[in-house]
Formats: structure tokens, sequence, C-alpha cells
């Protein structure tokens, strides 16, 4: 056998190896790699301002999806609904059996308030990031950096209403950046949602336009709804005194895509997961059997689970009904609050005031709203005023009732059976379901959503400190 | 960065080199193999010229004719599975030689058997590798007993683990080898066939619950001849990114010199669903004798019959005096189960001349699941094609082209599951109406005519192409190209007609789904290996080369509903329409050199380093190393080792390796997806933040060592393998969740975690009897596994996963199960009960693994009398858990008109009863499905087949008609199983592209099937 006996074919050869080596390292693989995508949109291409609409209204789309949208996962209004006495589960799902009957689960097995906890901090930062978006090419002027800004503060509000009080926020919203952020507590949570919404008036000015009254009433009444959670209703009321009463700040639904869809449609008069409560637990309110007008309802057949009977609201009645997500009821409502409150016997003319009108301001309200249609099993087309019950419990139990029939599936009632605890120094056993659910076993404690597993991926989170259920 | 004009040069450069140089004195070899004992010839022997990829296969009269020798001495091997190889020095003169014949002993080592690599395009025997190489000789398994492809592969080797993700016809399969490295990406192989590297897709876009489809089954097994499984890094180093799982090389049958030789078959068969389902149990008290059983308005009269559950009787709240049970999957008026069947047809022929050889197979397979509306069919061809283009060049040409039409039932978590509806049906019968099977409550929502009438579709094209070219310039070179094309389209579709499921709008005005997709595979690779001898008793063998892929998949998904009657078309859809589009990309280049030394033909160092760059890699990476070192040391055939009887031969091989798994397309990027919103009446485009990316993303690196010897005993009549391995993923992708407060999407994967796995395997082949008239052969398989998460990494929450009964926890098995322990005592004795009388551990405590820690199979095949053939397959796995979530959903699904055995049934036992009490009734106190979490082994009667050849007497009459040989084999699969676990099949998976998800959760177990089978060749 011949060893290195280097003829010239083999030298030719050599080339060869040479060739492939020199080429291989020559060649500029990231050329090579180079994979163009069509499908998507980079963060680079988003910081222009001739970004600003698409960005301005992907934030918009974000907090739609959170607080009521996104087809069959349960958005805010819907899960914070289940939790309150609005809607009982007729499903097999268990996470949202244990949401209704008040038992959520450990958080690493994952719990139904999961999707709109992470729906809602994703929608704070689209819109957080959308605001400094539009401030960074226009001037703070521009209405939408306040209605972004004020929308931010109702993510706030939602955190601060629904979940439980140890909800971390990051001390700023920039892109792709995982910031380590501790919980703040309820209270905390409104205080924060009261510097967006002020920040959110502030920008507009003493002397707004036209085009930024939307956004100013917007925050107006959120920041009420703030101060209202705070038992600040003198504040509360003078926050929101200028707000007109036809005024209605709406999100928008479409059946055009699942994302768009409205979540409450999809759940209650779609795939018969979620069905309207009456009394439910004994301390639930009589939504279905109060013959009320403002919420029209009908019976469908037989839920997902085959057994509860699925009764609809027709307030949300299709896969793109609107939702009122502050409105001019809910300023004379915060107003009414704060009155009996100073004890100033008018409150009870404010809210007679709202019913008298029940029928146009609901359809002011809701698009789909009618009185009273061949499907519907309410009768009433009108509310008679009502009259001082005689005693200041009753009273309150008078002004949450009527919150509860004007922003019925519109995210306030959790917040506000809260409030009565907090607030006004009832018992979680007076104001929640209480006794036996009809989903296995008897309701249990929970007053508030659970936070996500996934913050315990927060190096500043405490999650310890969310196992209480104080409200 | 070299200038474009040398880079020109040096191109030219290459080209003139590669001019043929004079061309050489050739030879064609010739001669016959036959068995020793028996004389008789012996079919697919490789006679290969040693040291080179010249060679042939002996035919049906085991003839083999090789041409291009070079002249001058040179050494022939000839080696076939199930024999001792035997070689032959001869002198190849110009011209023809003939009369080189071999006699071949049987003997159970494969050590010279040839293993070509995938990268280089060498071949290499095993004696010569540091890694212990499954082997399934496919082209000798019976067939009857093969359903499909990965049926092949199961209970086979030691260290491989095919699990169903259910028994639907049409459906894949789960291949895990050596347990699971990526807590986040694929676990599955990387699959060649012929030296192709082809696409192992599960994608199917009309959701058919957890099933999983399998584009590995569109290899028809008709086609194949061995299987070659590359374990580990240490074997797999050389093929870079993405094999660290492993490396399946399939090589479908080729041509030999000769008459054209036709192979047909036809087989048919039954398959029936044999599974234990549960019944449904209430208790209930009449409380309006005589009420009928259906109220007027169609449900169950409940109010005249309420029902009654242990745990109220338990608590004294009720009473009853009814039990009503039914079995609504049993029953024969109500089960969706009937006979399936199957039929296969085909044929092959392989023969050529000394310069080109062909192999041309079809194969046409219909079936009919258990469930009547589940059918497959799959029309499989192969066509190969092996030429000797000049003295200096062959070429091999490999082609696949599959068919098939795929008809599905939804399953698992999927309400239009026929299992959920009757698991989960009533305890009553309910008849009147029509036929029950339309009557739907005698289930749990839908009749089995709803069901029937929501059906996903999936048809398939699939087309492979590859061509090897060899070029041997010079005795000692070879170049190496190799360039392949595996393409795939689907189009998936599901039309529902209006008014049938009354579920929701988009379902009750009907819809269609239809999505048209292609996928595309594109490989090449190119080599040079020079081979000489430093020394007398010293050979060196270096290669160096590159490789290309780029795998390309592009979709159009549509959605409408309101369905126009009738149609079955999107355009017939009037509303909730939806649109997309799916894109998928990922280029990876690469450059390898490995260096080999073989000393005396006994002592084998080879060493390897691989480079690779992707683009799914972050853009701040560039580029990664994989290194491999392996040796083998042929003890046996050195003079000091002492030669008995007893101890016949004994090799050590010792193997460290790298290889790698990459991130997935856009997992190193952060984008945002177009999405519409509406605001007011207009919809406006706008984007919505859909992936947060990493631009350091790096591919994960698992390091693998490998230990182990081969041993023959008994003159080789049994060989035992005996291998260890460990190894151990660093940079593990994880996907890690990112906290929600920082409002970016749910994770992102980073380079975080450790995981390892470790292991021993063990294999016997045992020749037991060899006589003339009897033969008796073993096979025998262990393994062990030890899989363990080293870290999540610094700040990694433990990762929850399937519905929180596993989690990925630092110190466990990846998976692992944890509940809360659960406490029961019957205190009043009463034999019931309540939720007073369970309690909860305070925190969850460690249940088990999810992955199988060990895996058993013993087969074996008997011939009598040449012309009886028995052969049958066991194979267990164990040491894991597995949730058993169709019974903790069938339980808490109950009310008074079903419920499981711990609701409803007298005789419950008490841990049934404190499974569904912890699991539901314990309130504030938690909940815990601990006792819904069982033993997962089990060991199952895969395989039987019986094989009558017709003797040699009778075939001698036919032959005037062509015939050289008949059989019919009778064969039965999935024969029966042997487990403690209650659920109905331990080894089905409700999510079958899941990673790690263990559970069972209303999925169809894999049905038995029986056939019967004819094989004819010409």
């Amino acid at each position: 056998m011949r060893f290195y006996s280097f003829e010239s074919r083999s030298v030719r050869w050599g080339a060869i190896l040479g060739a492939i080596a020199l080429s291989s390292t020559a060649c500029d693989t990231k050329k090579v790699l180079d994979v163009f995508d069509p499908a998507v949109a980079t963060p680079g291409s988003l910081t222009s301002e001739g970004a600003i609409p698409t960005v301005y209204f992907g934030a918009l789309g974000d907090f739609s999806a959170a607080w009521d949208g996104n087809g069959l996962t349960d958005a805010f209004v819907p899960t914070s609904g289940l939790l309150a006495d609005e809607f009982r589960s007729s499903d097999t799902f268990t996470t949202r059996n244990d949401a209704d009957r008040r038992t959520q689960a450990a958080p690493a097995n994952g719990n139904l308030s999961d999707n709109s906890y992470v729906a809602l901090q994703r929608a704070r930062r689209s819109l957080e990031v959308g605001a400094e978006l539009v401030t960074k090419f226009k001037t703070t002027k521009d209405e939408r950096v306040s209605e972004l800004t004020a929308l931010a503060g109702y993510t706030y509000l939602a955190f601060g209403e629904g979940f439980c009080g140890n909800v971390p926020v990051p001390p700023t919203a920039r892109a792709e950046e995982i910031l380590p952020a501790v919980g703040i507590g309820t209270v905390a949570l409104f205080d924060t949602s009261t510097v967006r919404f002020n920040a959110a008036i502030t920008a507009i000015g003493a002397t707004p336009t036209t085009a930024a009254l939307p956004a100013l009433n917007l925050a107006r009444v959120g920041l009420g709804r703030a101060l209202l959670n705070e038992a600040k209703y003198a504040e509360a009321a003078a926050a929101v005194a200028t707000v007109p009463t036809s005024f209605v700040y709406k999100l928008f639904y479409s059946s055009n895509t699942t994302r768009q869809q409205n979540s409450l449609w999809n759940l209650n008069g779609s795939n018969n997961r979620y069905t309207m409560s009456d009394t439910e637990g004994t301390n639930g309110l009589n939504y279905r059997s109060a013959n009320d007008p403002r919420i029209p309802w009908k019976r469908l057949g037989n839920g997902f689970d085959q057994v509860t009977i699925v009764y609809q609201q027709l307030l949300q009645p299709t896969a793109d009904a609107d939702l009122p997500l502050a409105d001019g009821v809910e300023a004379r409502l915060i107003q009414a609050e704060a009155l009996l409150n100073a004890g100033n016997a008018t409150w009870l003319d404010t809210l007679n005031a709202l019913r008298a009108n029940v029928n146009t301001l609901q359809a002011a309200r809701y698009a789909d709203f009618t009185t009273v249609s061949a499907t519907d099993s309410v009768t009433a087309t009108t509310l008679p005023p009502l009259v001082d019950p005689g005693t200041a419990a009753a009273r309150v139990n008078l002004i949450f009732r009527e919150r509860a029939f004007w922003l019925y599936a519109t995210g306030h009632r959790l917040g506000d059976m809260r409030r009565l605890i907090r607030n006004y120094g009832r018992t979680a056993a007076t104001v929640f379901p209480v006794g036996t659910s009809t989903k296995n076993g008897a309701f249990g404690n929970d007053v508030n959503l659970a936070i996500a597993f996934g913050e315990q991926n927060n190096t500043a989170y405490v999650p310890s400190a969310c196992i209480t259920t104080a409200p | 960065m070299l200038s474009r004009q040398i880079r020109r040069l040096l191109t030219l450069a290459a080209v003139v080199a590669l001019v043929p140089s004079a061309a050489q004195a050739q030879s064609i070899l010739t001669g016959r193999v036959i068995e020793r004992s028996s004389q008789r010839p012996i079919a697919d022997v490789s006679v290969r010229v040693s040291g080179t990829t010249v060679g042939a296969r002996t035919n049906e009269e085991g003839v083999y004719r090789i041409v291009n020798v070079p002249a001058g001495q040179v050494q022939l091997r000839a080696t076939r599975i199930g024999f001792a190889a035997s070689a032959r020095t001869v002198t190849a003169t110009a011209g023809l030689v003939e009369g080189i014949d071999f006699a071949l002993e049987p003997a159970a080592t494969i050590l010279d058997e040839v293993v070509t690599n995938a990268v280089t395009g060498l071949g290499e025997t095993r004696r010569s590798q540091g890694t212990n190489v499954g082997n399934i000789d496919a082209a000798a398994i019976e067939k009857g007993q093969i359903t499909k492809f990965t049926d092949v592969l199961t209970g086979r080797t030691a260290g491989v683990v095919v699990q169903g993700t259910s028994g639907t016809a049409g459906t894949g399969q789960r291949i895990r080898i050596r347990g699971a490295n990526s807590l986040s990406l694929s676990n599955d192989p990387l699959i060649y066939v012929d030296g192709i590297q082809i696409s192992n897709g599960n994608l199917i876009d009309v959701g058919i619950g957890g099933q999983a489809v399998s584009r590995l089954n569109d290899v028809a097994a008709e086609d194949i001849e061995s299987i070659e499984v590359l374990k580990g890094p240490a074997a797999t180093a050389m093929y870079g990114t993405s094999a660290s799982n492993g490396v399946l090389l399939i090589t479908t049958k080729r041509g030999r010199s000769g008459a054209a030789r036709w192979n047909t078959f036809a087989e048919t068969g039954t398959a029936k669903d044999r599974t234990k389902y549960p019944a449904n149990y209430v208790h209930y008290r009449i409380v309006t004798p005589g009420a009928p059983l259906v109220t007027a308005t169609g449900g169950y009269n409940t109010a005249a019959r309420p029902g009654c559950r242990n745990d109220q009787r338990a608590a004294g709240t009720c009473t009853y005096d009814s039990t009503a049970v039914f079995n609504t999957l049993k029953d024969s008026r109500t089960t969706p189960f009937s006979t399936g069947d199957l039929t296969t047809v085909g044929g092959n022929v392989a023969g050529g001349g000394d310069q080109t050889q062909y192999y041309l197979g079809v194969d046409h397979q219909a079936e009919h699941g258990v469930v009547e509306y589940n059918t497959l069919r799959k029309l499989a061809v192969r066509g190969n094609l092996n030429t000797n283009l000049t003295k200096k060049i062959d070429f091999a040409l490999s082609s696949g082209y599959t068919r098939s039409d795929g008809a599905f039932p939804s399953n698992d978590n999927s309400i239009f599951s026929p299992l959920i509806n009757g698991l989960v049906g009533t305890a009553f019968f309910y008849a009147p109406i029509g036929t029950q099977r339309q009557n739907p409550l005698n289930y749990r929502a839908y009749s089995l005519s709803q069901l029937a009438e929501y059906v996903g579709h999936q048809n398939i094209d699939h087309f492979t192409v590859g061509t090897i070219g060899n070029y041997r310039p010079l005795g000692w070179l070879t170049g190496n190209v190799n360039l392949g094309l595996d393409y795939y389209s689907r189009y998936d579709f599901r039309s529902l007609q209006p008014g049938r499921l009354p579920i929701a709008a988009s379902f009750n005005n009907g819809n269609r789904e239809s999505t048209h997709g292609s996928t595309y595979l594109y490989t090449g690779t190119g080599s040079v290996s020079a081979r000489f001898d430093p020394l007398e008793t010293l050979r060196s063998t270096t290669t160096a080369g590159g490789s290309y892929s780029r795998s390309l998949t592009q979709s159009t998904i549509g959605f409408g509903a309101g369905i126009i009657e009738g149609t079955q078309n999107l355009g017939a859809t009037s509303s909730l329409f939806s649109v997309d589009e799916g894109f998928n990309e990922v280029i990876s280049v690469g450059a390898f050199a490995r260096q080999e030394l073989a000393w005396r033909d006994k002592l084998f160092v080879a060493a390897s380093m691989r480079g690779d760059d992707n683009s799914a890699f972050g853009v701040d990476f560039d580029r990664i190393f994989y290194p491999g070192v392996n040796a083998s040391w042929v003890i046996g055939d050195e003079e000091f080792f002492p030669k008995n009887d007893y101890l016949s031969s004994l090799r050590v091989r010792a193997a460290y390796g790298r290889s790698g798994q990459r991130p997935n397309f856009r997992d190193a990027t952060t984008f945002f997806a177009p999405v519409a919103v509406q605001i007011g009446a207009a919809e406006l485009p706008a984007v919505t933040l859909n992936g947060t990316g990493n631009l350091v993303l790096k591919p994960e690196k698992t390091d693998e060592y490998e230990f182990g010897a081969d041993i023959g005993v008994w003159k080789e009549r049994a060989s035992f393998q005996i291998t260890a391995f460990q190894k151990r993923s660093i940079d593990a992708l994880i996907r890690r969740p990112i906290q929600p407060s920082a409002g970016l999407t749910a994770n992102r994967f980073e380079n975080l975690g450790s995981i390892s796995n470790r292991g021993i395997e063990a294999q016997l082949d045992l020749k037991a009897l060899q006589t003339e008239r009897v033969e008796l052969n073993l096979h025998l398989t262990a393994s062990t596994l030890k899989n363990r998460i080293g870290k999540l990494g610094k700040g990694v929450a433990p990762i929850s996963l399937n519905r929180g009964l596993q989690i990925h926890r630092e110190g466990y098995t990846a998976g692992a199960f944890f509940q809360r322990p659960v406490y029961f005592n019957d205190a009043n004795g009463d034999g019931l009960l309540s939720s007073a009388e369970v309690t909860l551990g305070d925190t969850a405590v460690y249940l088990g693994p999810s992955i199988p820690t060990w895996t058993r199979s013993a087969g074996g095949d008997v011939r009598l009398f040449k012309v009886v053939r028995v052969s049958t397959l066991f194979e267990g796995r164990g040491g894991n858990k597995t949730a058993n979530y169709g019974e903790y959903f069938r339980c808490g699904s109950s009310n008074s008109t079903r419920g499981c055995r711990a609701t409803g049934a007298s005789d419950a036992t008490l841990q049934e009863q404190a499974a569904f009490l912890s699991a539901y009734l314990l309130g504030s106190r938690g909940t815990s499905r601990a006792l819904y979490v069982e033993n997962g082994g089990f060991v199952k009667w895969r395989e039987l087949a019986v094989t009558l050849d017709a003797p040699e007497r009778w075939v001698g009459y036919l032959r005037s008609t062509g015939v050289h040989g008949v059989s019919v084999s009778f064969a039965g699969r999935n024969l029966h199983t042997w487990t403690s676990y209650t659920g109905l099949d331990p080894e089905i998976i409700e999510a079958g592209t899941s990673l790690f998800n263990q559970s069972e959760f209303n999925t169809q177990p894999v049905p038995r099937y029986y056939t019967a089978r004819l094989n004819v060749t010409f």
C-alpha cells in the first residue's frame, strides 16, 4: 500500500478538498439563512409615525378582547360575572364550575381567570406603549393619548375590582422588556388607575375639542369609579358631575374574526356554557324573575352540561354586540351613591330619573336592546319609581341593586359585591352566593379572581400574599 | 470573506480536478451464497468489496454479481442478518471472475452488517462503530400483523418506545428513543429513507381531538428492507442540529441482478374493539310511580326519579330505591363500534442487469375503523433504481409516492367524540324514537347519527425523491452527493350540514373548514472521503463535506358558517368567515469532517466535528459545533482472546457525541400578527403582539456518553448486547412562561435548563434451535431509563401541564405527576364515604414519572418442517403513572341520569368514592386528583402470526406457470393487555402531539386485528 504518494491526481484532489473547505469558509451563511416572513410585523416596523394608527387600533383591539371579546375565551366581563351572582356555569369544564362555585383551584392547576388576567395585562401594556408612541410624534393633546391612557386606567380598575389584591405592575411598559414587578394591593391599584385617569383628563386640557370629549368623559367616569371603590364618594361624584347622561363609550365587537366576537354571546347565547342566574346561592339577585325591562332574557335549551337550563341575556345577543364600558348612567349612579352617603335625600330622585327613561337609555347603551320581543321572558316595559326603603342598610341594598340591574354584565358586579364588604361592612356570607351549588358541592369562600400561576415567574412577586381572600 | 474572483478560481479548480482520470482495468465478480447446513440459497445477502461502496445483493437463487471492481487483490465480505459474515480475498482480473461462493453459518451476532451513514454516504460496519445501533430486519417480519409503519418499530429494539395516540385508523404514534431530551421542543427522531430526510409532520387543520396523524406512516411497511436506529447524540453527532432525539435510517428494498422477480400479496382482515368500557350508574328514587321515563319536552324525567349519589347517601341527604346501569359503548343497540375491516393488495418487482437494477412496488390499503365513519385509503408506490453510470460513478434513485384519504371521527377532549358521548352517556336506556343510535338521549349530547355528520378529512399526496451519487476517481477517494426532496400536500376539510349539530351558531347553521397546505423539505449533502493505509495494519478514512436543508410549509386556511344545504364549499357559506395563511420556513447549513482509524480491523477509533448554522437561531447567535468520538475494540478477534464454544466473540465500545435541537420557526423573533379591529362601523387593520423573541437563542445541546459490549456465545448462536448511556441536554430550550404582568406573550424560548436521561439497554438474540426440521429464534430486549430535570433556569417557576396534573420541576422527572395526597376513613363503617371522611394533605407530593422507566419485549419465531413459521411478540413498559382523566370526568359529570361507579354503584369501593370526593366535593378544603393517577405499566401481546409456506414439491408443480413460491399467513395484532390500570388502555394518550402529557381521556384504544394474507412469488 502506498503512503502519501502524492501523484498529480492526488494533488488535484487535494485541491478539491481545499476548494470545498475554503468555499464553505467563504460562504456567507447569514445570507443563505435569510428567511423572509411575509405574515407578521416586526417591532422595528411599528415605531414610526406612520405606524400610529396600526398601534392605536391594535391597543383598542387588545382592550376590547380582554374586556368582553376573544370568542369562547372567558374575558373579564363573563368571568367576573360568573364568580359574582350574574351567571352560573352550565358547563362541564371544571375551571368554569370552580369559578361559579367560588372554589378556584390552586394557581398551579390553572383557573378560569387566567385568561382575563393575562389578556388585561397585555392590553395594559399595549395601551401604555401606544400612548407613548402617539405622544412621541404628536402632542399630548391628541385625544388618542387620553383615550389610551384612560383605557389603561380601566385595566387597573379591573385588577382592583376583580382580582386578588396582589397584582404586579411593572414600572414601565417598554417593548420586549421583562421586568420584575412587585404586587400591589387593591387600594394601590385604584390609586394607580386614578393616576391614569387624571393624566388622561389633564392631557386634554381645560378646553377640550369636540373630538376629545369621548376620551375625556371616559376618563371622568373611570375616575369616579376608582374613587367610589376607595369610598371617596364626594370626590367620585365631582369627577363625573359634568358627564352627560346620554354619554356612552362603547367597546365594539364583530363577527368578523373569533378574536373580535363578543365573549358573553359566545359563552351564554351561542355555546351555552353560561346561564343567567336568578337568586344564585340565596344571596344572589333575582335578575330573571324580577321581570325588569333593563335585562331582557329568554330561555334556551340545555346547557353544555346537558342538564342546566340556559337563560340568555339579550343585551349582548349576537357575536357583534357592542358593550358600554362607561356611560352617563353610571355617572348618575355614582352621584346617587355619593348623595346617599352624604345623607342627601335626592339620591332617590337621581335613580328615579334614570328609571323613568329606561327604554331610551338602554337603547342608547345597547344597539340590540328592544323593550319586549316575542322571545323575551320579560313582560314589563317600564320601571316604577323607587320609594325609600327607610333603613340605611336597605338603602344601600337598593342602590347596589339598581347598579346591578343597570350595569348587568358589564364587569361591575364583582367589584360592587366586594365594595359591600370592604366599604359597607357586609360579610361575604351575606353578599356572595352560599349554600349548595348546582355544580357538585357547596359554595366556597372565594370573593376575588385568582392571579395566574405564570406570575410566579416574576422574581419580585410574592405569591403567598395572594392567598388571602380579603376583598 | 474571500473575493468573488478567488471563489470562482477555486470552483474552477474543483471542476478541472473532477475530470475523469484514465480508465483502469475493471473486473466482474460473481458467485453464489448458500446456507452451510441446508445448502439452501440465501437471498438478500450483501456482498461488498471491503472498504468501498461497490457491491451487490444476492437474488432468490443466492447469486450475486458485482461489476466495476478495480483490478487487483480485493476482499469480498458477505453479510446478512442472522448469519455470520464470511470474507474471501480474491484477485480481480480484468473481465469476469466466477465461482466466488460463500457458505454462511447461522449466527445471532450482527457485527459485520453495514450501516450506511446518511450524512457521508459511506457504509460503516457495526464492528467499527462505538455505539449500539438498533437494527430491525423489516423484510423478515411477517406483514400480516403490521397495520402501519410504526408497528414495525414497536417492541423490536431496546430503548425505542412507540406510543399510540389512538386506535383510530390513520392516526399516528409518538416515538421516543432513550427518553425525552427536550422540555419544550420536539422529542421525535429524525427520519431518513434511503439516505433522504423526510418530514414526520403531524399537521392537520381540522380538529379531531387530541389525535395526531403521522407522515411517517406514509412509508409502506411492505417496501422496507431494514431499519437502523441511531439512538442518541453519541451516534448522531454527524447529523447535527435536530438529531439529539436519535435518527431512524430506513432502507427500502432495491433491485438485484437477474431476471425480474415478482412478489404479489393480498390481505384481508378485521378490526374489533375489545375494550372493557365502564357502565354508567345512577341510584334514584321513584317518587312518581308509573311516570314516563322521558318528559314531554324530551328530557329524562328526573323530577319523577331524582338521583341519589353515594356521597349524598353517606351524608343522609337522600335515599334511593332503584339503580340504573347501562353501558352505552358495549350495548349492541347503542354502541358506536362495529367490526372494522382492512384490505391490502399489492406487489413488487425487482430485477436488473449488471449495470442497472430496479425495484418497483405498489401497495393499496383500505381500512374501515371500528367506528364506521373512520376510513383510510392509501396507495403507496415506490420506485428505486441503482445504476453504474460509468465504471467510477454509481447512482441510486429512490422515489416514493403515497396518496392517502383519511376520514377521522373526533376523539379525546372533544364533545364530538363517540367515546365521550358514550362514556358520559346515560344510565338509562331509551328506545322509542327511531333507532336507538339516532336518539341523543342515549348519549351524553349527540347521537351516533349526528356525530357521523361531523367527520374530519385529510387527503395527502406525499412524494419523496432522492438521488445519491458516488464517484470513485481513485481507488482511495470517493465523492458522494445526496440530493433529496420530500414534499407533501394536504387537503384538510370538514363540512357540517345545517341543523345537524345543535351546539352553537357556527354549528347550528352548518359550516365548512378547508385547508390546503404544502410542505417541502429540500436536502443536499456533499462529501469526499479519502482512504489510505499509513501502515500495513492501519487504515485511515478521512471525510469532509457540507450540507443544506430547507423546510417550507405554506397553507391557506378558510372557514365559513351558514352553509347551503347539500353543499360542501367555502363559497356556499354566508357568515363568520375567516381566512388565514400559514407560513413556516427553516434553513440550515452545516459543514462536517470525520477521521476514522482502523487498526487490523479490530480496533477502531473515529472522531468527527460538525458545525451548523440555522435560520431559527437568534440573530445574535452565530453557529454551533457538534463533536463526536467513538471507539470499538473487537477483542474477540485478538489472538490472546480465549476461544471456546461458550464465549465466541466479544466487542467493547465507547462513544461520546453531541447533537442539538433547533428552536422552531419564529421562536427567536418578536413579531406582531395582523388583526382586524372593529371601531364604530368600521373594520380597521391593526396588530397584536403574537410572539416574544430572543435574539440570542441558540440550539439545545445534548451530550451523550455511551459504553457497551457485544458478546457472542455458544458458537455465535446467541448474541448479547448491553449498553449504558448517559445524556444531558444543556442550554435546554425552555418555553419559559413570562409573567403576565410583563404584558407580553405567555412565554418565550430561552436557553436555560438542563435535563438528563440515563439508562441501560440489553438485547439477547438467540438461535435456540437450528435443525433440519425445526428452527427456534428468540429475541429479548430490556431497557431502563431515569429521566431528570437538572434545572429549569433561574427565576423559572415549575411549569405546569396537563391541567395541573403534571409539572416540570427541578430534581424530578420531566412531566412528573404531583397532587395533594388523599386520606380516607370510613369511620362509621357503612361502606360509604362522605366528604367529611376524606382529607387532603397540605401540599402536593410527587406521585411518579410520566415516562416509562423500563421497557421489555420478548419475541420469537419457530420454523417447523420448512413449511410452518410461527412468530410472536410481547412488549411491556412500566414504572410510570398515567392519569385516568376519563373516569375523573365521568364521575364529575354525575347527575340524575348518569354517573360512574363511585357515585352510583352499590359496590363502589372506598377508593373509588374517595377519588370522586377528593376531586370535587371538598369545597374550600381544595381538590386533589391523586387517586385518578394510576400505575401506567402494562404488558401487551402485540403480535402472533402463523405462516404456511407451500412445500417445494408443490411449488415445483406450479413452476411451469412461473410461480416460485406461495405462502399463506394468519396473524393477529393487539391480542391481549395485562395491566392494573383501571381505565381504557394505559398506552394511549389523549394529546398525541403533546410532549409529555400522559393521560387517557375518551381516547379510542387500539382495536384487535386479525388478518389473512396470501403471498405469491413469480
